[in-house]
């Protein structure tokens, strides 16, 4: 899989890779102003996700094909300003004047401002125009304008700007006409790409702001929005009325008991949707993944390279590809929440209770997607604007219960935790399970707390949250999203998976057994590493067999099922679990099997979400750190389980 | 008289000694204070419904960009209309959009009725 992703990006895509001679546009402009939509109406699937050299912003490029030539363009952050206060700020304002390292400054600029609130987006205005490259001021929302009676006259705003103005809707492809006529004046050297004459002093002001020197900040926005509302003026902007639609489902949404049912019942479909609706499509895929590595046993000759492949490969790989659709599932939902609006609104309702424990809103999102996983949560930690915040939240994502732990919580509670009835309908093993559940979010809660109260200590930074007029989303800009995700999660867990994985089968095999085949997995070099830490985890209740487990279960926790399986040597695949179960009864008793469950809950046994905490955070002090502090706890919690029971 | 220029053109920075980046309403609004001494109120005190325009930010730091950069400058209009539920954050109009504050935030926004600041400011 890393092979795959790695020649995807080496080899000649053909109509995604930057050539040279492709002239760059930046698409910049603030978030919600349609820039992405407008991204994928421009360049449909021709599209591609990578990071900024040595930063963790995402880099979305595409090119757009016109008779006379190709034109790559650039979806920068959404920005306010170029202000670099946050780190996708930073990459904004960096790439537009050409100070990113491994990029150079783009040959222009679409500039692109919600139609609909150009008297605050036009704020932008000055400091882009101020970078004096060629620049297009697109306008999107034009129907909306319209509808709630709003216009501007875009030929007068175009004079007082001194750069071209298009109206257009960005969804509607024969509105980006004029878009694309300016793309493709960049090869024909049109009228349309004159580069920006600096027309005021306001421009000058904030083209040395670009440069550095920043001017005191109040004056210069002052000074911005006075601005803003002499174009808007000039150009006969008339505000749109405001949105009644988006009035009365708030009215609905934020109302003071309808709002939480909603919200509660929001996030009861979404859980509801990843845990039932999702199994079928796992069950699909664990399968294929299955067929397809009998398949290859099958068609190779038996030989190391066969054992590699299918008990490595297959096995280490194979267990991550089945949380895919679980994963898009979840990303589905996300993207429709955030598209449709209610995703601003589900954050301001979370932000009492988060803001309580030391997070905000924004945290809310990304501690939802971690119990699907943790590695696009603690992606999806970027829209936390404030820095401690977002750092508290990518800490506290791993204590969230993921689906990896599922398999492992089913076989120990099958096989330990009586089915009897505890309260009413409510069965032990249920009750079991939520309480595990329950001691996740517990943790993260706790850790939030502790964090913000110590190391992450600091006033609270302004909670200021925009909530956009709720809008259809459409179907297309849904499913590049998802395809966006996948491969960036594909990638992302793809290599780290498919290396440990491999190690992981190079320790089962040496040193060679008598026979010159493999050696008995006790003699195997994993199962002296399992032997060696036996005196660690003793007080725990656990042996060497478990402890190989434990070692195995540092690449994914569910891989655990599958080792102990291996090692008790259950050869029937129908009755794996039960005879695994009924091995486990031999050398696990209650209060053992209640510590390994402990330890499941807190300890941080997923290198993937290592590497993404370490390329999120831009260093390994806080997945080292994280690291440390869930083994403590998962140690001790063990330990105490195992002591009492 | 076009009393916005005053506004704009004589705006000033105070900062004062905790680092709180303090914006008056120029010349004009501390004459007016001394004059007439209309009890400054500040965002989060404003019932629902009620326009009001933003006079003065005490918002120390940094922190004050993430409100200028979405149009919450002094002079700029604003008018709470939902209060989300169990004290969270309230939903503020702002240029016709909606944004969300804490209360802590908008305690720090000083502001007086539209109709009042009318008659010395030209709010828009």
């Amino acid at each position: 899989m890393s092979n795959g992703a790695q020649s995807a990006a080496i080899a000649p895509a053909p109509a995604v890779a930057a050539s040279p001679g492709h002239p760059r546009v930046a698409l910049v402009g603030p978030p919600n102003s349609g820039k992405s939509t407008l991204f994928n109406g421009l360049t449909g699937l021709r599209q591609k996700v990578a990071n900024y050299p040595g930063v963790t912003v995402e880099r979305r490029s595409g090119v757009v094909v016109e008779a006379v030539g190709s034109v790559e363009v650039v979806d920068l952050p959404g920005v306010h300003s170029l202000s670099p206060r946050s780190l996708d700020q930073r990459v904004t304002r960096d790439f537009l004047t050409g100070r990113l390292e491994g990029d150079t400054q783009p040959e222009a600029v679409i500039l692109v401002l919600d139609g609909t609130r150009l008297k605050t987006h036009l704020m932008l205005a000055d400091p882009v125009l101020g970078l004096g490259l060629p620049t297009l001021v697109v306008l999107t929302m034009a129907d909306e304008l319209k509808r709630r009676g709003g216009g501007v006259d875009v030929r007068l705003l175009s004079a007082e700007l001194g750069v071209e103005v298009a109206l257009v809707n960005a969804r509607d492809g024969a509105s980006l006409e004029p878009v694309r006529r300016f793309l493709r004046a960049l090869h024909t050297g049109g009228e349309e790409i004159r580069a920006c004459p600096v027309v005021s002093a306001a421009d000058a002001t904030t083209a040395e702001h670009v440069h550095g020197r920043a001017l005191p900040v109040i004056d210069l926005f002052a000074e911005r929005r006075k601005r803003a509302r002499t174009l808007g003026r000039s150009a006969a902007f008339r505000d749109p009325r405001p949105s009644d639609v988006t009035h009365r489902i708030d009215s609905m949404v934020l109302h003071r008991f309808w709002g939480p049912l909603i919200f509660v019942a929001t996030i009861a479909v979404v859980f509801e949707a990843i845990f039932t609706a999702a199994v079928p499509l796992m069950d699909g895929t664990e399968a294929l993944v299955a067929a397809s590595g009998e398949l290859v046993a099958r068609t190779l000759p038996e030989s190391w390279f066969r054992s590699l492949l299918i008990d490595g490969v297959w096995a280490g790989v194979g267990s991550v590809v089945v949380f895919l659709p679980q994963i898009l599932i979840l990303f589905a939902f996300i993207a429709i929440l955030e598209d449709s609006g209610y995703m601003a609104r589900a954050a301001v309702i979370a932000d009492r209770l988060m803001h309580r424990v030391g997070l905000q809103g924004r945290s809310f999102l990304p501690l939802l997607s971690a119990y699907a996983c943790a590695v696009p949560a603690v992606m999806a930690a970027r829209a936390v604007e404030d820095e401690r915040d977002r750092i508290a939240t990518i800490f506290v994502t791993p204590f969230m219960t993921c689906s990896a732990r599922l398999p492992v919580y089913a076989l120990l509670i099958a096989a330990f935790i009586p089915a009897g009835p505890l309260i009413g309908p409510l069965g032990m093993r249920a009750a079991v399970l939520m309480g595990l559940y329950a001691l996740g979010l517990l943790a993260a809660i706790a850790t939030a707390a502790l964090l913000k109260g110590t190391l992450l200590k600091g006033r609270p930074h302004p909670f200021v949250m925009e909530l956009p007029p709720y809008r259809a989303p459409s179907l297309r800009s849904i499913g590049t999203r998802l395809l966006d995700r996948t491969k960036v999660f594909l990638r992302r867990v793809g290599k780290i998976i498919l290396t440990v994985a491999v190690v992981l089968w190079v320790l089962t095999q040496v040193p060679g057994g008598p026979s010159g085949g493999p050696p008995e997995i006790g003699d195997s070099a994993l199962g002296r590493m399992g032997q060696v830490i036996e005196p660690a985890i003793e007080p725990l209740g656990f042996d060497w067999r478990i402890g190989i487990g434990l070692v195995t279960s540092l690449a994914a926790r569910e891989v655990i099922v599958g080792t102990l399986g291996t090692i008790y040597g259950v050869e029937s695949e129908d009755d794996q679990n039960f005879e695994l179960q009924a091995a486990l009864q031999q050398d696990l008793d209650l209060g053992s099997a209640v510590a390994m469950l402990i330890f499941f809950v807190f300890a941080l046994q997923c290198m993937s979400t290592v590497a993404v905490m370490r390329r999120e955070t831009g260093g390994w002090m806080w997945p080292a750190l994280q690291f440390t502090y869930m083994l403590v706890l998962a140690y001790a919690g063990a330990w105490v389980a195992n002591a009492l029971l | 008289m076009r009393i916005s220029l005053n506004l704009y053109g004589d705006l000033s920075v105070h900062r004062t000694i905790t680092g709180a980046a303090l914006l008056s309403g120029g010349e004009l609004g501390s004459r007016r204070d001394s004059a007439s001494k209309p009890a400054d109120r500040t965002l989060a005190d404003v019932p629902l419904e009620e326009e009001v325009v933003v006079v003065r930010m005490e918002v120390a730091g940094e922190d004050i960009e993430p409100l200028l950069e979405r149009g919450i400058v002094p002079g700029c209009k604003v008018c709470p209309v939902k209060h989300s539920p169990a004290g969270g954050p309230t939903v503020y109009r702002v240029d016709g959009h909606l944004i969300a504050l804490r209360r802590e935030t908008a305690s720090c926004l000083c502001v007086r009725s539209a109709l009042e600041a009318a008659g010395v400011l030209d709010a828009n």
